[in-house]
């Protein structure tokens, strides 16, 4: 009798953990197609929030429990099989996570150099890449998006590279962002200042930016109190970052409300919702617009959601199959939340183990 | 809310366990009137969203302000948990708890402990620390009234 989990992020690993506090004498394995584990705690969070990723200090305690195996660059659907895992395990839970960056769709866009925000903070995170992939020079970066992954990586491209090397990024990352001559980071997306996803203190962090100041049009700030928006505290800061003079430092400026039209000759062509076009300079995208799961060989999976199916957590079509965390559910929120969901599956996982006692 | 405060508690409990009985029970299972029969309390608190307690310890925080008397009895103890990153709202939910500790009459033990989840330091091996000289001081003044849980 034994559990097998897919996925070495937070919400397996707060499965492994509930499970092996109530099954002590279960073996647990962990299997994780990268070869380094705890998912987007390592590789999304980005390198300069180090206290976000002190987490990892718990799941490092579960490793060490007997009853753990971790199995590293082990892919469901090309090295293993979910029938098989089926098989030989009592129980299989999928955390298999949300990790494809979704990138924006309009004409042009193809040939646009671009990165996604979550794969441009992996590397920075020391995730392996070959610098040739990443696009050479560019002046202008373009990051499409409304929510925190924007924001870091704003930073990511912003920040002294002193400041990046203290936290580990590697110096082939540094060197590649150097070598892009970037002048101006702009940051775009379609909803409205006072709709944005942007967290107070992640806006803040754009004011302690030695080379880079964040720069608002005052014209997008104009009637902000007469919306109904749902983050006025970031409509609150973007608000007063609006007019402020020019420090000397190159820009990360914000524009609201816009709806992507194409891209074309090192521009994103835009237009807001008062109908006028914008032409934002952009030799690079960063694709910030939200994450979904990959479909998996052998595993039923959602095309339109990118979820794998489930009701309650139980994998559609199965009795023993579960999944956890950002694979069964929408992706976004905080660690927090994968806990949660690990701990909601807890009774019916302990169902198929008879001899536990729910004391 | 990520699981560190129950590791820390836990941790500390390890530590000092021994001839001492503690009771380790997390916020969201603790109902107010169960603080009656406590002498001696140590609350860990993580920090957020704004500087906020987290909201497994929310309900339980708002039973308590609404009847602050039930903790004028405490003796208590608080360890912070913060991450740097924030500046403004740096540990904050500890703050809170302290401050309806204070106002209630309640006594305190033992400074405050602060842990900065940035720091590259043993957030473990601080806590057991401050919780040995806590505990030391406890003891010395044994709670003069009824029986210790």
């Amino acid at each position: 009798m034994s559990v097998a989990i897919v996925g070495s992020g937070p919400a397996g690993f707060y499965c492994a953990d509930m499970l092996s506090k109530a099954l002590p004498r279960q073996a647990i394995h962990i299997f994780e197609r990268l070869p380094l584990p705890f998912g987007l705690v390592r590789y999304g969070v980005a390198p300069d929030h180090p206290g976000t990723k002190a987490v990892t200090r718990l799941f490092e305690r579960v490793m060490q429990r007997p009853q753990l195996r971790f199995f590293g660059n082990v892919a469901l659907g090309r090295d293993l099989d979910l029938r098989d895992l089926e098989q030989a395990y009592t129980v299989v839970i999928l955390a298999t996570g949300a990790g494809i960056g979704q990138k924006i769709s309009c004409p042009g866009v193809e040939q646009a150099p671009g990165i996604c925000g979550i794969d441009l903070s992996a590397h920075f995170n020391g995730k392996p890449v070959r610098p040739e992939s990443l696009p050479r020079r560019a002046q202008s970066i373009c990051i499409v998006g409304n929510g925190n992954v924007s924001l870091d990586a704003a930073r990511l491209l912003a920040k002294p590279e002193a400041e990046l090397l203290a936290c580990g990024v590697p110096q082939a990352l540094l060197d590649w962002r150097a070598g892009l001559g970037l002048r101006e980071i702009h940051v775009c997306g379609r909803r409205g200042i006072a709709d944005t996803r942007f967290s107070s203190v992640e806006l803040e962090e754009l004011t302690q930016l030695a080379d880079f100041h964040p720069v608002v049009d005052a014209r997008d700030v104009r009637d902000v109190h007469d919306q109904a928006g749902t983050n006025q505290d970031a409509a609150a800061i973007l608000g007063r970052w609006a007019g402020a003079g020019n420090s000397g430092r190159r820009p990360i400026r914000f524009h609201f409300d816009q709806g992507i039209e194409a891209w074309r000759d090192g521009a994103l062509l835009t237009r807001g919702r008062d109908g006028v076009p914008q032409a934002i300079p952009a030799q690079m995208i960063v694709h910030a617009i939200g994450q979904r799961g990959e479909a998996i060989p052998g595993v039923p999976f959602d095309p339109e959601s990118g979820r794998i199916p489930n009701v309650n957590g139980l994998v559609r079509g199965k009795e023993r199959t579960f999944v956890a965390g950002w694979a069964a559910s929408v992706a976004g929120g905080q660690i927090a939340l994968s806990r949660q969901s690990a701990q909601a599956l807890l009774p019916a996982i302990l169902a198929h183990f008879p001899e536990h006692v729910v004391s | 809310m990520t699981g560190t405060a129950e590791m820390l508690a836990e941790d500390i409990i390890e530590a000092l366990g021994g001839e001492h009985e503690f009771s380790l029970q997390l916020a969201e299972n603790v109902q107010a009137e169960a603080l009656q029969s406590v002498q001696d309390l140590v609350v860990i608190s993580s920090t957020y969203g704004k500087g906020e307690v987290p909201d497994p310890g929310r309900k339980l925080f708002q039973a308590l302000q609404a009847n602050p008397e039930q903790l004028a009895h405490l003796r208590y103890a608080v360890i912070s948990l913060g991450d740097s990153v924030y500046h403004e709202t740096f540990a904050q939910g500890g703050k809170h708890w302290r401050t309806l500790l204070q106002g209630a009459g309640a006594r305190e033990m033992h400074p405050p402990l602060l842990l900065d989840a940035s720091a590259d330091t043993d957030a473990t091996a601080i806590a057991v620390d401050w919780a040995g000289a806590w505990l030391a001081e406890s003891l010395a003044e044994p709670a003069s009234t009824a029986d210790l849980d």
